[in-house]
């Protein structure tokens, strides 16, 4: 008798096993598959698998072993075990084995906490997520979204910091401003309320720059030491308009108050990034904006 | 007959490619600010024992490079033979998955760098320690002339401060004896290649005193990160390193590439925390700021940036200076220009450097080529221009050419990693994100084919059969469709590494694919991510104007390099390349050709123990990039190397 498969096209069996693999969308044993194949494809077991194997080979569909049995699946097992993670770790810090759990489709995964550690490793690398070591009372590490606010770790360390004003009956204050260059922090000069006008009214043209000089300097401390302030992050923060902004930018670099950097590669740019950059008439955009010599303290 | 005429141009020079070798004019004016910022924070790591940061921001073309030239000449003078700091200078053209490895090895040819006084840096810097530990208080100065004295001068006695020196640093068993080496210059290559990171053969260790095999499994970016924060603390309290990091930009591979930046942030960070001897100076270009600010984390970014500081493109009045002081550092030139004390530029029209600045903000370099061409015209001659794409063009040949001769075989996994990404990108942009965790260094995608690409350029036999050993015992699961072993042509399975070969054989048996790209597609790799890193950097420039990446990348893809195209095929190709099944042939006429350079077929055929002329005349003819034939008679094989390197000595 001949063999009621051989009629059947490798290409379209193969079809048909990627086709069921995309609807059942979870990691699935060879066997159970076969199950899911309409009649006509139910071919033997054991090359169901050879065609399985081909098909990992190609790329076309996944292997997962989580154990002896293995599995098959249309989607790559640690990129969705990564995105399911991601997802279960909104606004939440999970331990390893609660992230287990959350990944579906994949069998065998909640058994164990090395697939977690693992798939965590470069989404951890790439600062798309963060380790939170035990704090407190807390005897396991957790992951999370936000990297971990630094408070519940320097509890000890406050109270020793407490201990030492006591000590020297010093004002906490005094223990900071000792401690901050001891961390190599610098101190932000305190911002200073703008100058009482003397007599006359403010002249209208004055107070965009006002703000966008403010500006600097709140969104960067250390602007006043003349470092480079993102023209982006200026925008955003200053309640001007577009043209209004622009235009103030351009003429407080004119009158020497502020020094422009432009952006070399502007076409490297989508249409939206070069709207937020300010452009002037020869066609040139700016990126960052310094506080000119001499104008440190404006 | 014009008296310029037989005067070299002084605008010749504008671009400081490293901080080591600095422009011979400098205006120090120009850029004090950030100068000082510099020196300031210096002298705050040297008396506070403290890491500090600072950060420089600058349109392309504006200094940066030259500031850390400015920064090496001031602090690396010697003072009563006394060298102040170690001053490192990296640029940071690789992958971030190297980066570690690739500031070690900049950091090791730095540290092994002569000074003024012709002593290393490494040698100040033990002649340094050894003088703090003398209880007879003799200075740095008597330490300097020991540690600098002939070997056979040195005693047990030096070997023995040495021992306390390594003991008092806390430094790494390895690291201390390779230092040894060093200073008592014994093995004076295998030690500076130990230095740099690279893998050694069995016997090159031994002569160092280490196992023949390197210890354990090591990650090679913890091994890396562990000497250099070894060598931060060998230099001591008291003695900052400086280490500057130049073309941050070039660790991008294309410009959303977030992971370049967040690893330097990662890199910066972890040294600033893990030292307090450590002077951190970063540059990078205006433009990648805000991708900067967003691409790293805040608590890394707070402690590279501590100082910030901006390299403004220059006003008009800077311009003028540094335009003169380039023109009176020509001894000739300077008699000349007396003869017109009205004119600061003589014989360039100041009022032509001024219409430079009715368009934009200029910077330096810009203001350095425009000279150039005005020095041309007033000694009567015309500066050719040349478009871009032709610039392009013969950048490329340079660095293709510089490539055939310094392109060590050490570098090919550097190479390899940070090229093949650009030139997936510039074939088919679907490079995936590596998988080094699974035994794989890179993937390359085509459609629904996944490539597992994997590195293998080890000297170390031993290495490399237990590399093999892990491919053949937990073959990499992430339903590749081919996997592939790249080795470098110019490395050799020896006969005597038996093991390795019959593991290489199994894996070829289970359709691994070995692919040893040749010399010249090695040295075009390398032409490809440095041309692309110095357009990122803003340092490719023609006539001072900087030609951007994305004009680069065009002209590489439309002009690509036909061996690189044939690479790339070979890698992610379908086709299936028929040489494989000489493998052993092929690595045992290396071998040979490695020792001997020139023989007779005859002669090698009989060292091989073959019994077949022909297969080994046929392996060599299908292999015209490796050997050459000469049919003789007598035929006669040869190692073959590209005509620039064989022109040398």
């Amino acid at each position: 008798m001949s063999d009621p498969y051989s009629d059947i096209d490798q290409m379209s069996v193969r079809t048909v096993i990627e086709s069921a693999l995309r609807r059942l969308n979870r990691a699935t044993a060879a066997n159970t598959l076969r199950k899911q194949l309409p009649r006509s494809y139910q071919i033997p077991l054991e090359e169901l698998k050879k065609h399985l194997d081909e098909l990992v080979r190609a790329g076309a569909i996944h292997k997962w072993q989580p154990d002896q049995t293995i599995y098959y699946a249309a989607f790559d097992p640690e990129a969705a075990a990564r995105r399911q993670m991601l997802a279960a770790m909104a606004g939440r810090r999970l331990s390893a084995r609660e992230l287990a759990v959350k990944v579906k489709g994949l069998p065998g995964y909640s058994k164990t906490q090395k697939y977690v550690k693992e798939h965590l490793k470069p989404v951890l690398a790439t600062g798309q997520a963060f380790l939170h070591p035990p704090a407190g009372r807390e005897k396991i590490a957790r992951y999370a979204i936000e990297p971990p606010p630094p408070g519940p770790y320097l509890t000890k360390i406050v109270k020793e910091i407490q201990a030492v004003g006591l000590k020297l009956n010093q004002p906490l204050e005094t223990v900071y401003q000792a401690l901050r260059p001891m961390l190599g922090l610098s101190f932000p000069k305190p911002l200073q309320p703008p100058p009482p006008e003397t007599g006359t009214l403010v002249r209208s043209h004055q107070e965009p720059e006002r703000l966008i000089l403010a500006g600097m300097v709140k969104i960067e401390p250390k602007a006043r030491q003349r470092a480079l302030v993102s023209l982006r992050d200026l925008r955003r923060s200053v309640d001007l308009s577009k043209e209004q902004f622009d235009k103030t930018v351009l003429d407080l670099a004119r009158t020497g108050k502020v020094v422009l950097h432009y952006h070399d590669y502007p076409s490297s740019l989508s249409e939206t990034e070069r709207e937020e950059l300010v452009r002037d008439s020869l066609g040139t955009y700016y990126i960052g904006i310094v506080l000119g010599e001499g104008h440190e303290s404006s | 007959m014009n008296p310029l005429s037989a005067l070299d141009n002084p605008f010749r020079q504008n671009i400081v490619a490293d901080a080591w070798r600095p422009a011979e004019v400098d205006v120090p004016e120009i850029h004090r600010e950030a100068f000082e910022t510099c020196d300031r924070a210096y002298e705050l790591v040297k008396s506070g024992r403290m890491s500090r940061s600072v950060f420089l921001h600058g349109p392309a073309g504006s200094g940066k490079t030259h500031l850390l030239g400015r920064l090496q000449k001031h602090l690396t003078q010697t003072r009563d033979d006394l060298l102040p700091c170690i001053f490192v200078s990296v640029r940071l053209q690789t992958s971030p998955r190297m980066i570690w490895r690739h500031v070690r090895r900049r950091f090791a040819e730095d540290l092994l760098r002569p000074v003024a006084d012709g002593a290393t840096q490494i040698q100040h810097l033990i002649a340094g320690r050894l003088a703090g530990m003398d209880t007879k208080k003799r200075s740095t100065s008597n330490w300097l002339q020991w540690v600098r004295a002939q070997p056979v001068r040195k005693t047990e006695k030096f070997e023995h401060n040495l021992d306390q020196l390594a003991r008092g640093a806390g430094l790494d068993h390895e690291l201390f004896q390779v230092l040894k080496n060093v200073l008592l210059d014994r093995h004076r290559n295998d030690a500076r290649n130990w230095l740099m990171g690279d893998n050694l053969t069995e016997s090159s260790r031994k002569e160092l005193g280490l196992s023949e095999q390197p210890p354990g499994d090591l990650d090679q970016e913890t091994l890396a990160q562990e000497v250099i924060l070894n060598l931060c603390r060998l230099a001591g309290p008291g003695r900052p390193v400086v280490l500057c990091f130049d073309q941050i930009e070039a660790l991008q591979s294309h410009p959303e590439d977030r992971d370049g930046l967040f690893r330097f942030g990662q890199v910066g960070a972890t040294l600033f925390n893990s030292t307090d001897n450590l002077l951190l100076i970063s540059c990078i270009q205006s433009a990648l700021m805000d991708n900067l600010k967003s691409a790293i984390r805040d608590a890394d970014y707070d402690r590279i940036t501590q100082e910030a500081k901006v390299l403004n493109p220059l006003t008009y009045d800077q311009a003028v200076r540094l335009a003169a002081c380039r023109l009176e550092a020509e001894p000739i030139l300077k008699k000349l220009r007396a003869e017109h004390p009205d004119s600061p530029t003589w014989p360039l029209e100041t009022e032509e450097i001024k219409t430079l600045f009715q368009s934009r903000p200029c910077p330096a370099r810009k203001v350095i080529a425009a000279c150039d061409t005005l020095f041309e015209q007033a000694r009567g001659r015309q500066v050719p221009k040349i478009d871009d794409q032709t610039f392009i063009e013969k950048e490329f040949q340079r660095l293709r050419e510089a490539a055939l001769k310094q392109t060590p075989p050490d570098e090919t996994d550097e190479n390899l990693t940070h090229a093949l990404p650009l030139l997936a990108e510039m074939i088919e942009p679907t490079l995936l994100p590596s998988a080094a965790s699974s035994g794989v260094d890179l993937l390359v995608g085509r459609s629904s084919r996944t490539v597992g690409l994997v590195l293998a350029n080890h000297r170390n036999m031993t290495s490399l059969a237990a590399r093999l050993r892990r491919l053949e015992e937990k073959p990499p699961d992430l339903g590749l469709s081919r996997l592939v072993l790249i080795r470098d042509s110019r490395l050799p399975i020896k006969r005597t590494a038996k093991v390795t070969r019959e593991r290489l054989a199994g894996l070829q048996a289970k359709g691994l694919r070995l692919v040893q790209p040749s010399i010249q597609v090695l040295a075009a790799l390398k032409a490809l991510r440095t041309i692309l890193s110095e357009a990122k950097s803003g340092d490719l420039a023609n006539a001072g104007v900087s030609i951007g990446p994305k004009t680069v990348q065009e002209w590489l893809a439309a002009n690509l390099d036909e061996s690189l195209r044939v690479f790339f095929e070979d890698l992610v190709g379908s086709t299936t390349v028929a040489s494989e099944k000489d493998t052993d042939l092929l690595q045992d006429i290396a071998e040979e050709l490695e020792e001997h350079f020139i023989l007779p077929l005859a002669d090698l055929d009989r060292n091989l123990g073959h019994d077949s002329l022909e297969r080994i005349e046929d392996a060599v003819r299908r292999h015209p990039d490796r050997f050459g034939l000469l049919a003789g008679p007598p035929s006669v094989l040869f190692l073959y190397a590209p005509p620039d390197l064989s022109s040398g000595d």
